[in-house]
């Protein structure tokens, strides 16, 4: 009896998993061009996972992988249909596009699609990404050039170049990027760290987030607006900084030693301010701001 | 003549013939082979083809061997040519737990019923604040979070990444917080 009871638990079991398991069904597809100092990335995706990624040879290769994920195999398979992708090289200019089909008639896919272009490149290469959702993530490689990235996320580790990102709730994370970084972004959180360079700038533009930074090196400018946001700053990386910061209608929360200056709703702190160093300058709005 | 008549001559006529073969044809054809001329091949000819016996054959294709090697490059065409069909077309699996689908229309909440009543409010209690550039401001935000969220709702029908959730719900948190500034300004 016990062994019967044992068997149809075991059963059970294992119809409860086959239940709850889903089918990937995925494709790759290779493209590989030759590298020169003056190509250019352009990218307007949707949805995509952007990776760029350091090539040990001297072209410039994507693999693109597309998925459709569902509980029945032959619908992921056909779901996989929807999935249209364009990689052409028109002169200097490497294009990368992709978008999903489904018709009017449709209320919806079968299945939840996924779509990712991992981007191998020798050297610098210049860029103009488009991409609503998804992510545009970069590691070990140097870029210079603008991201507009709507909602999903960004990171960037030990990237080195020129760099502007436009985007809307869409979460950043730099650590070890060494050049210019320019972020202008919406509702989206912002992670900055171990940021170095000579004459190196750092600018941040948000509303609605928490923005962190920590070990910002001497040599980079930092230039910050915001509104609606708390900002959290290591006191270590004010000291070799000529700081400016203003915050109108909330105090500066910072140790004593430094001083605040308050006149109406306006709250300064200066530190180092006759010193001919990078400066470190916040204009805010509304946002705390927290020196620790 | 009857049939008795004919048998007998018949008779006759093979026994003569038998008699002819054994007697006179059989003399004839022994001496007639006994005297077939002789020949005899020289050394120079039977040199010639002992050389061409022991010569190694230097015949690279037999049709038959060619048959079989078109065959094999044949057939290895087809598979090389099927490999990389299959490479660029094959559509591989891999299996994943399912993951419990949240009805992201319960986490964000669409009306704006609840907003044009604090805005009407507002506009009612404090005509000024509510010509104010920052009340337009704060309505303008509030109207773009709503269009945002309308696209992620969009977007949640084809893709189950986790980061939506999270940015519906900062999003709403964004739409309470404009609220309630409104409503500060009214206390």
């Amino acid at each position: 009896m016990k062994q019967l009871l044992f068997f149809l638990l075991l059963l059970t079991y294992a119809l409860v998993s086959y239940a709850q398991e889903q089918s990937v069904a995925y494709q790759t597809k290779q493209y590989s061009y030759s590298y020169s100092k003056h190509i250019s990335i352009k990218s307007n995706c949707e949805m995509a996972d952007i990776v760029f990624v350091k090539s040990t040879g001297k072209s410039i290769e994507i693999r693109c992988t597309y998925s459709a994920k569902h509980t029945d195999k032959s619908i992921a398979a056909k779901e996989l249909e929807r999935h249209n992708i364009l990689v052409r090289e028109n002169f200097n200019d490497i294009y990368i596009s992709n978008y999903f089909t489904i018709s009017s008639d449709e209320n919806e896919p079968k299945a939840k699609l996924k779509i990712k272009f991992e981007i191998s490149i020798p050297d610098e290469v210049s860029l103009e990404i488009h991409n609503n959702f998804g992510s545009f993530i970069a590691s070990n490689v140097s870029l210079k050039g603008i991201v507009y990235q709507d909602f999903g996320k960004i990171e960037l580790n030990n990237l080195s170049g020129d760099l502007k990102i436009i985007s809307n709730l869409t979460n950043i994370f730099s650590d070890n990027y060494s050049g210019k970084l320019e972020i202008r972004n919406k509702s989206g959180d912002v992670t900055i760290k171990n940021e170095k360079g000579n004459n190196a700038l750092l600018f941040i533009e948000n509303t609605n987030a928490k923005i962190n930074l920590q070990n910002i090196s001497s040599g980079v400018n930092v230039k910050i607006h915001i509104s609606n946001c708390s900002i959290n700053i290591d006191k270590n990386d004010l000291e070799n900084h000529a700081v400016n910061i203003e915050s109108i209608k909330q105090p500066i929360i910072v140790e004593s030693k430094y001083k605040t200056e308050s006149k109406g709703n306006k709250y300064t702190l200066l530190i180092n301010a006759e010193k001919p160093l990078p400066g470190f300058i916040i204009q805010s709005t509304l946002s705390t701001i927290k020196i620790n | 003549m009857t049939e008795n008549n004919l048998n007998k001559i018949w008779a006759n006529i093979e026994s003569d013939l038998s008699l002819d073969f054994q007697e006179t044809n059989k003399v004839a054809l022994t001496k007639a082979i006994n005297n077939l001329p002789v020949y005899s091949a020289s050394d120079k000819i039977w040199k010639q083809i002992d050389s061409r016996i022991h010569q190694p054959k230097i015949k690279f294709f037999s049709s038959r061997k060619m048959s079989i090697a078109a065959s094999i490059v044949g057939l290895l065409g087809i598979a090389i040519g099927f490999l990389v069909w299959n490479h660029s077309s094959k559509i591989n699996f891999y299996a994943v737990k399912a993951t419990e689908n949240i009805d992201l229309m319960s986490i964000s909440d669409t009306s704006t019923a609840s907003f044009e009543k604090i805005k009407n409010a507002t506009c009612q209690l404090k005509p000024n604040y509510c010509s104010s550039d920052e009340f337009k401001n704060l309505t303008k935000q509030y109207d773009e979070l709503i269009n945002d969220q309308h696209r992620i709702l969009l977007q949640s029908k084809i893709s189950d990444d986790e980061n939506l959730q999270q940015m519906l719900l900062k999003i709403e948190n964004q739409k309470k917080e404009i609220q309630q500034q409104m409503i500060a300004m009214v206390d």
